[in-house]
């Protein structure tokens, strides 16, 4: 896996990057319950 | 650069950008936490007071959703001497209306004013093995309530 594959991975398929990154980011926020919020708090 | 699939370098590119939202979401959801809603409210672990209370003499009043007075509402006899008919509750047949019937239950507004802990204590009383909140009675009961006062 060289670095040039990556960066023409990030140029061509960067939408879908977006997407995983997009699902990730909602995948972290909801798995938090507020039961562990109420905790911390 | 030739366009041949790099199907490796793709998954693990996408499981990098997933697995970095993933920390970014959770750190988020950590910077800005959710405001508390009126639902919210009523979820037991942040109506509880906290577990070391710092003045106990100043305890902070509770909102409590449901009443101090747990305890279902029995009769002896029916009101009016008329009972409601309960077989329309779906899942009480005529050998649990008998049943309710000589445990004191003869009106659907018994039925609809149970809370979680009158339903419990009804459903151990009478061994219904979870069958209340199962077939949602007292839900059904707040309808026929409505129904029959309509």
């Amino acid at each position: 896996m060289s670095l040039s594959v990556v960066v023409y991975l990030l140029q061509i398929y960067w939408p879908f990057l977006l997407i995983a990154l997009a699902i990730g980011i909602a995948t972290g926020w909801y798995s938090q319950t507020d039961a562990e919020e109420g905790t911390k708090q | 650069m030739n366009a041949t699939p790099h199907i490796i370098e793709s998954a693990l590119l996408l499981l990098a950008a997933f697995l970095l939202g993933c920390l970014l979401g959770f750190a988020l959801r950590r910077i800005f936490p959710r405001p508390a809603t009126a639902e919210a409210s009523i979820i037991p672990d942040r109506v509880q007071p906290d577990p070391v209370p710092s003045e106990p003499a100043k305890a902070k009043p509770v909102l409590r959703k449901v009443p101090v007075d747990e305890e279902p509402e029995l009769l002896s006899a029916p009101r009016d001497g008329i009972a409601d008919d309960l077989k329309k509750i779906k899942g009480i047949g005529p050998k649990l209306e008998q049943l309710l019937n000589q445990n004191g239950v003869f009106h659907y507004d018994q039925i609809a004013s149970w809370n979680r802990k009158a339903v419990a204590l009804m459903d151990e009383k009478l061994a219904f093995k979870g069958r209340i909140e199962r077939e949602n009675w007292v839900a059904q009961a707040k309808a026929l309530k409505k129904a029959k006062s309509a």
